[in-house]
């Protein structure tokens, strides 16, 4: 038995090498922009080409889950804006399907690295997430993704494995050149449409699972320690903002059944920077919504006028 | 839990040490241990599996017993019935109910339009046919006093429940998996060695071959429409294979994952696809299956005695297609190879010609045709066969610039065209070499260093040339 033991032991180091030598290899952001296509619209790719690719700068940038997608006409506000001030001001909309504050950290880091933003928009829900995001190893660097292992993120270990397993495609993608990454025709703003209306059933069965969720209480140590990863990365967003001049706004996003005013960790967000909080007229007409908890274009156009007025205060250029 | 998955390896590498562990202080307890870990197994899929195992290891473990102590004709012959109505019976509702409903529907439909049974909302248990058929053997060869009874449930429920052939065989014999259970396990370096190396050609097996081809076989079948007649017997030739590494690649997974506990499980292929006559492929194709139904099925039938040779040929093969899914195409893929064994056994008792020329011919016949009538096996529904039928037999046979697309596009390779053009010769060629023994037995007497880099090359194969995300799972785990 030992010496099976031991001869697995053996065969299997060269394994163990390469896998550290894959973490040394860097990967093309091209490539893990590209490796997470096919889903959410294929976003990722047009947040790599928008950073990357397009000459044009990046002055006011949202960030968040699909709720900002579906929220914010980054084409609007940008037309509203420059009409208004002016000025040629650009504004995009990077909300990433699902909810997840290390994603979002890696992308503004990529925005930083190669735009100048001067108003980050950092969607908020009711609450933090508790999780990583299941895209985000697939886009951070090693350090990022090595640096993740914060009290308590649930992911770690597949958050790794699913680290070597791009950073394998990315060598195999090296050693046959294949032609995964082809060039696509990408739409100029990151806002996703919808005309659909959603059903009064859905909307009330949204509603009942908020009364469940609200009226269930966690211990606070358990919260406080779940929340830790969501609130580490926000930190992280927050003080890279700093670092780049940027300002930091909090938008809230809230479901549409939640019928919280304010988010759950509001005192919080509001250490960090203003909070952005949609009238009730917005989020209480039924009209507004494509399911119970995204915006249609009716909701998105009412909510990118609110914000608007909201950016016109602020000094953008 | 599929075999090519990491949970799997978490989960074998847990239980290889758990057992070898405990089976160090009691054997008895080693045996709890596979046993819990099976359930385990199996109830990743869905615990509610679990609940139909139980009742179909309980019941034959019961019921063996009870014939075995039984020296009344007419009580033993009950109790069979029983054992065999019970099985069948879970078999039935859970994999032939909907449809027999819809056939009968179907038939009555031709006369009345007024007919509309209610079907079951079931889903079919993971490797039901599987462990009904290897418990059902256990109860008729008591019955026909070929084997004693274990008097330890727990040995029974294990040999029920093994993990590695639970889903999709080898359908094992009580008569040699029993004793092995019931014996002190001693672990030994050789056998747990060829165990990997099973397990490595498996998984090259599955993931490299299977997998990339199912992608090509999968767009000619979905959309058949898009691709000429030469595609879809391409499609139809490349299933062949799909369908063998697949399965094939399982078995050696299963025995190899099997050794590591001691336990030697019945070789299932023999390179089958080198046969040179049908009666041949079916020694060599899913030995497993062939032999239960050869002593099951075809002899107490009457078997080659009697006038009644070919009825009972052609039954036993209509039921083995029925075994492999309920689908009238799986019963037509049965029917066929019963008609093409009984067209072979009656030309080649007129033909008289060189045994080597014969070889060759019998070959290259029977080759063709098994892989031809894969369509009958791979078509979801008669139709969706009219259709593939009907392509083969189009005008416009001799484009075949559709399926070439699936292999070459852009002036690159595909990652299947890569597998086709570069690995699938390469692994044909080992298949050769290996013949009618297995992997674990290839380069056994060259020097350790040619040996570990010939399984690094392999091991490297298939992370480069693999399908790692999102595998399909294994086409036997249906049935």
């Amino acid at each position: 038995m030992k010496q099976f033991i031991k001869h697995i032991v053996i065969f299997f180091i060269p394994l163990f090498i390469g896998i550290v030598a894959l973490f040394l290899v860097p990967v093309e952001k091209k490539f893990s922009y590209n490796f997470v296509k096919g889903e959410c619209d294929n976003k990722a790719s047009w947040i790599y080409n928008r950073i990357f690719i397009d000459n044009r700068n990046v002055d006011v940038v949202f960030s968040g889950a699909s709720q900002t997608g579906c929220a914010i006409m980054d084409g609007l506000i940008e037309k509203e804006l420059n009409k208004k001030n002016g000025e040629n001001i650009s504004v995009v909309n990077f909300g990433y399907c699902r909810r997840g504050r290390d994603i979002q950290y890696v992308m503004l880091k990529d925005l930083f690295e190669n735009k100048k933003p001067k108003i980050a928009v950092i969607e908020v829900y009711e609450d933090e997430p508790k999780k990583s995001h299941p895209v985000f190893p697939y886009l951070a660097s090693t350090t990022d993704l090595l640096n993740s292992f914060v009290l308590f993120n649930q992911r770690y270990i597949s958050n790794i494995w699913k680290g070597i397993t791009v950073r394998f495609e990315y060598v195999k993608h090296l050693v046959f050149n294949a032609n995964n990454t082809s060039p696509q025709k990408f739409s100029p703003f990151g806002y996703r449409h919808s005309t659909r209306k959603v059903l009064n059933s859905v909307l009330k069965e949204n509603r009942n699972i908020w009364e469940k969720r609200l009226a269930s209480h966690k211990n606070s140590l358990i919260r406080k320690i779940e929340l830790n990863y969501s609130k580490h990365y926000l930190e992280k967003i927050v003080s890279l903002a700093k670092q780049n001049s940027c300002k930091i706004l909090f938008l809230y996003l809230p479901e549409s059944g939640s019928n919280l005013k304010k988010p759950l960790l509001f005192d919080y967000y509001k250490s960090l920077g203003d909070i952005i909080i949609l009238p009730e007229s917005i989020i209480h007409d039924e009209l507004n919504w494509k399911d119970a908890m995204h915006f249609n274009d009716s909701g998105a156009i009412k909510t990118s006028d609110f914000i608007l007025d909201k950016l016109l205060v602020e000094k953008i250029k | 839990m599929f075999f090519n998955s990491i949970s799997f390896f978490v989960f074998l590498f847990i239980t290889f040490l758990l057992f070898w562990k405990i089976s160090g202080f009691s054997s008895l307890w080693g045996k709890v241990v596979l046993l819990i870990s099976s359930y385990v197994f199996y109830g990743w899929w869905d615990w509610r599996f679990l609940i139909l195992i139980i009742i179909s290891s309980a019941t034959d473990f019961f019921i063996g017993q009870l014939i075995f102590k039984s020296a009344d004709k007419k009580r033993r012959k009950m109790l069979l019935l029983i054992s065999i109505f019970v099985n069948i019976g879970i078999l039935f509702v859970f994999k032939y109910f909907n449809f027999f409903i819809d056939s009968i529907q179907s038939l009555i439909g031709v006369f009345t339009t007024e007919s509309h049974w209610s079907t079951l909302h079931i889903i079919l248990p993971v490797g039901i046919s599987f462990y009904t058929f290897q418990t059902l053997s256990y109860t008729i060869d008591i019955y026909k006093r070929k084997i004693e009874p274990t008097n330890s449930a727990l040995t029974f429920f294990t040999f029920v429940a093994f993990f590695p052939q639970l889903v999709a065989g080898p359908i094992e014999r009580a008569a040699k998996l029993i004793p092995q259970f019931e014996k002190k396990p001693v672990f030994s370096y050789p056998q747990a060695t060829s165990g990997l190396k099973l397990i490595l050609w498996g998984l090259f097996k599955k993931m490299v071959i299977a997998d990339q081809l199912s992608v090509i076989v999968d767009s000619v079948y979905a959309n058949p429409n898009n691709f000429t007649g030469w595609g879809v017997v391409f499609a139809t030739f490349l299933f062949g294979f799909q369908i063998y590494s697949d399965f094939s690649g399982y078995s050696d997974i299963a025995i190899g994952t099997a050794r590591l506990f001691s336990i030697e499980l019945m070789i299932n292929f023999r390179t089958p696809y080198f046969a040179n006559s049908f009666h041949n492929f079916w020694h060599r194709w899913h030995i497993s299956l062939s032999t239960w139904f050869r002593d099951y099925v075809y002899i107490p039938m009457g078997g080659s005695k009697g006038n009644h040779h070919k009825r009972n040929i052609l039954i036993t093969f209509l039921v083995s297609g029925l075994w492999h899914g309920a689908n009238i195409t799986f019963v037509l893929w049965g029917g066929i190879h019963g008609l093409f064994y009984i067209i072979e056994q009656q030309v080649s008792r007129l033909i008289h010609i060189n045994k080597g020329v014969k070889s060759v011919s019998g070959f290259m016949l029977t080759f063709i045709l098994v892989n031809l009538s894969w369509l009958f096996f791979r078509a979801e529904s008669l139709t969706h066969l009219q259709n593939l039928t009907a392509t083969i037999f189009s005008a416009d046979a001799e484009n075949l610039t559709g399926f070439l697309r699936l292999i070459f596009e852009n002036g690159n390779f595909t990652e299947q065209g890569r597998v086709l053009v570069f690995v699938f010769p390469v692994f044909i060629i080992i298949e050769l070499f290996i013949g009618e023994r297995t992997f674990a037995d290839l380069l056994e007497n060259s020097p350790k260093p040619v040996r570990w880099s010939f399984y690094y090359v392999v091991f490297m194969a298939i992370l480069f040339f693999g399908v790692i995300n999102a595998a399909p799972s294994f086409i036997y785990f249906q049935f």
